[in-house]
């Protein structure tokens, strides 16, 4: 890949991670469902970085069936602890890529590996907190454009006594 | 508004009658001191289970009450309850969630104790004299600590009820929850979700066997898509029933094709203990507006995978501070916190089901298990219990 190519790509990994982050703050939810591709895990680890979903807890891990009721339940409004919705602001920074290799990809295309970090401001009444995270996207290109099938989220404290999340992080 | 939690036991008999209490008992600083020493400090509180410190070395840190702890299985197998504090100075020996080890050693001047307690090493001993006796500044055990089914319950008391005595009925609860297994057994090592929520501890206690609330507060809740509609209604079999001691349950076993089936039992083991099928939960107290839930599924030892995969994925959507359940619950207890600041009316009420109290049993929505708790807690904060 040229150099020219790569600053191209890292442009475009960058903006799909800023809209990502965009929709989520103006709760824009079935758009964000839609940055999914058609199979997908979102998880977010609890007691350590890298503990086995399959057999230890996690704070979050989402199939994408699963992935679609969370978003439903945001936007079903009866959920009430969404009575007001949290407010948040997302602050994605530090953004690397690293090829992989075609395995658990939609169609067999290359997937990529994007490591960023986040910082989440998170309102609602009374509660002002704010969430730090590592974050790995595994993105495909589907049809033209970039689809999420991976996303893992290493909150720094997530090892600690934690306040609700009941928003995306 | 005065203060009630220092006035004696009197002031108790007068803020908690048969089926409803007064709202004070959830915000008043010192009623949760008072709490904290009749309850949290004399009597018998889960700590955790021997499966969480399966094999010699392995200790989880806890807090029984307000009060760091240390679980450890030691060098010979045994299982070991310490305060997590060196008899030194006072820094904690252990600042880890979990783990393995065979020493703790202070950060301070370095005392360092072997996994049985006994202070093994310290730096400048000599420097002490030669009356100095190590075997008398080992680690301090918890006054008591007692297994039931590889429940691990302590009491910083030296004296008072047995465990047995503590659990009475309750044990029922433990026995259905280990009997789902075909050995007997249950193990506890996927690791805890510790979700801190600004609310006192007695609204998770209460909520336990609250099936009013179901479909209201996780209406929005997909989970419940998977459950029949008539689930949550007096008329759908289900039977809440007060344990005595402050337990109570929710019993859906005469219900044919009820959610409980095959799985454990639904219950409350007074003051922090929650058994839910596949799951545990423990009410610590933090602040008189504070708590922390901790919560973990089971394992059914020589259960087939299969059989305890869908419990474990359950878990993780429904639990802990981003399941779509719990997050319900904490809005809503911590409303109800910011709700009882207003003074007026006095009264939580706690009247469904009372025509039922006679027989400790009522339907599935009534509040039958919340009054045996408050009964029970009436006798602790005054002296009818040290009085019988």
């Amino acid at each position: 890949m040229s150099g020219v190519d790569e600053l191209l790509e890292q442009q475009r990994v960058e903006q799909f991670l800023f809209l990502e982050a965009r929709l989520i703050d103006g709760r824009r939810f079935a758009d964000w469902e839609a940055l999914w591709a058609e199979d997908g895990i979102y998880w977010v680890p609890a007691n350590g970085d890298d503990t086995d979903p399959h057999s230890q807890v996690s704070l979050i891990y989402d199939n994408r069936s699963r992935i679609h009721n969370r978003v439903e339940r945001y936007l079903g409004g009866k959920a009430i602890s969404q009575q007001p919705p949290p407010r948040t602001v997302h602050l994605v920074s530090n953004v690397t890529i690293e090829r992989a290799a075609s395995e658990g990809t939609v169609d067999g295309d290359v997937s990529l590996v994007v490591h960023s970090t986040v910082q989440v401001a998170e309102s609602r009444p009374g509660v002002r907190v704010d969430w730090v995270g590592r974050v790995v996207h595994h993105l495909v290109e589907c049809q033209g454009a970039l689809r999420i099938v991976f996303k893992k989220v290493v909150l720094v404290d997530n090892d600690q006594e934690l306040t609700t999340i009941d928003f995306l992080l | 508004m005065s203060e009630v939690g220092d006035s004696g036991s009197s002031a108790y008999e007068r803020l908690i009658d048969a089926d409803r209490v007064s709202g004070r008992l959830y915000t008043d600083p010192a009623v949760f001191e008072r709490e904290m020493e009749r309850i949290h400090h004399r009597g018998w509180m889960f700590v955790g289970h021997e499966s969480e410190v399966a094999a010699p070395g392995e200790f989880v840190t806890r807090r029984l009450g307000r009060q760091p702890v240390l679980l450890n299985r030691d060098d010979t197998g045994a299982v070991r309850l310490w305060s997590n504090r060196c008899p030194h100075r006072g820094a904690t020996v252990c600042a880890l969630n979990g783990g393995e080890t065979r020493f703790f050693r202070c950060p301070y001047h370095g005392w360092t104790f072997d996994n049985a307690g006994a202070l093994v090493a310290l730096p400048g001993e000599e420097g002490f004299g030669p009356t100095f006796d190590r075997d008398t500044h080992g680690l301090a055990p918890v006054p008591r600590m007692e297994t039931y089914r590889g429940f691990v319950f302590a009491s910083w008391s030296h004296e008072g009820q047995t465990l047995a005595e503590h659990l009475g009925n309750a044990r029922d609860l433990i026995d259905r929850a280990c009997d789902v297994s075909p050995v007997g057994e249950i193990s506890l090592r996927a690791g805890w979700l510790r979700h801190r929520i600004g609310a006192n501890w007695k609204m998770a206690a209460e909520n336990v066997c609250d099936f009013y609330h179901p479909p209201i507060t996780h209406g929005s809740s997909g989970l419940m898509g998977g459950v029949s509609p008539g689930y949550f209604s007096d008329a759908y079999g289900g039977v809440t029933r007060d344990l005595g001691g402050g337990h109570g349950e929710v019993d859906y076993r005469q219900t044919e094709g009820g959610p409980q089936t095959g799985l454990g039992p639904h219950g409350f083991i007074f003051p922090n203990l929650f058994i839910e099928a596949s799951s545990i939960f423990v009410i610590q107290p933090v602040g008189v507006a504070e708590m922390t839930h901790l919560q973990t599924p089971i394992t059914w030892v020589g259960l087939p995978e299969k059989m305890q995969r869908p419990q474990s994925r359950r878990f993780a959507m429904a639990f802990g501070a981003a399941g779509v359940i719990e997050p319900d619950d904490a809005a809503t207890w911590e409303r109800m916190q910011l709700g009882l600041q207003a003074g007026e009316p006095e009264w939580v009420v706690l009247e469904r089901g009372v025509q039922f109290d006679h027989t400790r049993e009522g339907r599935a929505l009534d509040e039958i298990v919340m009054r045996g708790f408050w009964r029970h807690y009436r006798s602790l904060m005054t002296d009818e219990a040290a009085a019988r």
